[in-house]
């Protein structure tokens, strides 16, 4: 090798170095301890190991304004590139906030968006980890018009490749809306997302507030409904994130994993879990743990809108999308949280074609005036909406209750439901019994001799003709009713016979969804 | 351990595991392979870790 090659060799590797340093050992030893892994390590716990390749290490910002070209950080503070998850590829980007606080600029964005791009392309998933004090204020415009190209993304890969943005640090302003755009939220205990910092809200609206009770994880997990799942720590977020992704397909034309799993057929239990009395609650998570292959169910959004469940499972090692009324949460009604959750869910289910499993136990939808100033009717269309257009394979089970618009908001035969199973306790019906008999029955009531006897007679009349399945199923709105020992088999059969279902819908540019 | 002995017992390692005679097995050269940077992190910090596989 002559001494020209040694050169060229001596000023790559002086500029690899660079890279790997990124902000420095004193930035690297402050991201540390504060508990959190830099942009690389991040990579290597979300890839398989030794699987992760960098792309477009070297871009940098061609900005000069305010003394940048002075402080020239090379790769501008995201780490992007690929690599393998149950070794099916996968496309990343990781912001760096030891170098610049991780800030966006033009360089900086379009790194990220080459990496979207390139997944597009190759039909696999994104993934992108935030950590950002923001848009680089020297940048100017430019900064923004990066944030738009991102955004611009998200939106024409939405229902194409699963995205999933994960939280680990600060993000602030316009950089939420990536995040919100995409598929899935994951955030760790000491991230924040807010449009407005605790500054900017204490100078306009004179309100204090800390940036955790502001944006923090407990906040966006059970109150504004933003994150999916919260994590204590990287590590084990980018574990669930690696969960996540073993229950998805690559893409909108490829197919889920099938992963053979323990099947122990619970079902036998469910009378047990169940109360018959409709009054009585429980926790509807031991039915689907009963149902579904051995420790195969993820639960998303536990924290918000707990009165609806939405999650992952497997049945016979092939991925289900599970939404079901938990009664141990306001008897399991809908309002309008869990008519939100319950129709973004459906929704990423049918465009990725996961099948679908709804579990009812439903008494209504919330009354109030609380529910209908909020917007109930235009939230609680959405799954009307959600169901109707879903067109993978859809199963339902009528557990208990299923009354009223509830009961049809609840993937019912009508809105599309292919198999609808009920139990031999299921009541299906317009309202419960007493409301019922207060309405259809005030004027005999009223003129009974005995008007509490007149009630009775009349509520036992109505508990027999309505308060049970069989009207629905002579009718056709159920195709059978079964045994709880019976409903591993036959949903796991359901979802067999439906494998091959092809539904269409007719041509459209897209439906107008009540958002 | 000695270097040496480390170096013969991953050879025959390799040799094995891919069914190969350890006598037809030339060593050219070697270098130490480093911790990763994250490994190196979990270590020093005492941390317990396991990567998330499918189907766990």
């Amino acid at each position: 090798m002559d001494s020209m090659w040694q050169q060229s060799i001596d000023r790559l590797n002086s500029r690899r170095e660079a890279v790997a340093a990124a902000g420095g050992a004193d930035r690297i030893a402050k991201q540390h301890s504060s508990g959190k892994l830099t942009a690389r390590e991040r990579m290597e716990a979300l890839f398989d190991d030794g699987t992760f390749v960098e792309l477009n290490d070297e871009i940098s910002s061609r900005c000069s304004d305010f003394g940048m070209d002075k402080k020239k950080r090379i790769g501008d503070g995201v780490v992007t590139g690929y690599g393998y998850i149950h070794g099916r590829i996968a496309f990343a980007s990781s912001q760096d906030f030891t170098v610049g606080g991780g800030s966006l600029g033009e360089a900086h964005a379009m790194k990220i968006c080459r990496a979207m791009d390139k997944a597009m392309e190759m039909k696999a998933p994104f993934i992108s980890i935030n950590d950002s004090g923001g848009a680089r204020i020297e940048e100017g415009i430019d900064s923004l018009s990066g944030y738009a190209d991102i955004f611009y993304r998200n939106t024409i890969a939405s229902g194409v490749i699963p995205q999933i943005s994960v939280i680990m640090g600060p993000c602030a302003g316009g950089a939420c809306y990536s995040p919100a755009i995409t598929d899935f939220i994951f955030m760790t205990d000491y991230s924040q997302m807010y449009i407005t910092g605790p500054a900017v809200v204490k100078s306009v609206t004179g309100e204090e507030i800390t940036s955790a009770a502001l944006g923090g994880a407990s906040v966006h997990s059970s109150t504004s409904g933003v994150a999916h799942f919260v994590y204590p720590d990287d590590l084990s977020c980018l574990n669930g994130v690696r969960q996540l992704l073993g229950y998805l397909p690559q893409s909108n034309e490829d197919y889920t994993l099938t992963v053979p799993g323990r099947t122990v057929d619970n079902s036998a239990s469910l009378s047990d879990i169940v109360p018959a009395d409709s009054k009585k609650a429980y926790d509807v998570r031991n039915v689907i743990n009963s149902l579904v292959d051995e420790n195969s169910f993820f639960e998303i959004q536990e924290s918000f809108a707990r009165n609806i469940i939405i999650g992952f499972a497997r049945i016979d090692g092939e991925t289900i999308g599970i939404i079901a009324n938990q009664a141990l949460y306001m008897a399991g009604s809908l309002e309008i949280n869990a008519s939100d959750k319950a129709s973004r869910f459906i929704r990423f289910c049918d465009c990725f074609d996961i099948p679908l499993l709804t579990l009812v136990d439903v008494p209504a939808f919330l009354p109030g005036s609380q529910q209908e100033h909020g917007g109930i009717i235009r939230h609680g269309a959405k799954l009307l909406y959600a169901y109707s257009e879903a067109t993978v394979p859809k199963v339902s089970l009528i557990m208990r209750k299923a009354y009223g618009g509830a009961y049809i908001a609840m993937n019912s035969k009508g809105t599309g439901a292919d198999v609808v199973y009920a139990w031999p306790v299921a009541e299906i019906a317009v309202m419960g019994a007493s409301g019922a008999v207060s309405i259809i029955g005030k004027k005999a009531i009223e003129a009974a001799e005995d008007p509490a006897a007149k009630r009775e007679e009349l509520l036992s009349e109505y508990n027999d003709k309505f308060m049970n399945p069989y009207i629905a199923a002579e009718h056709g709105y159920v195709d059978e009713v079964i045994l709880p020992e019976e409903t591993r088999t036959k949903i796991a059969s359901a979802f067999k016979m439906l494998k091959t279902k092809d539904r269409t819908l007719p041509y459209k540019k897209h439906g107008n969804i009540p958002l | 351990m000695e270097e040496s002995l480390i170096v013969a017992m991953a050879v025959a390692c390799i040799a094995e595991e891919n069914g190969v005679d350890i006598k037809n097995v030339v060593v050219r050269n070697f270098r130490e392979v480093q911790k990763s940077p994250l490994a190196q992190y979990i270590a020093d910090n005492n941390i317990s870790y396991h990567k998330y596989q499918l189907g766990e």
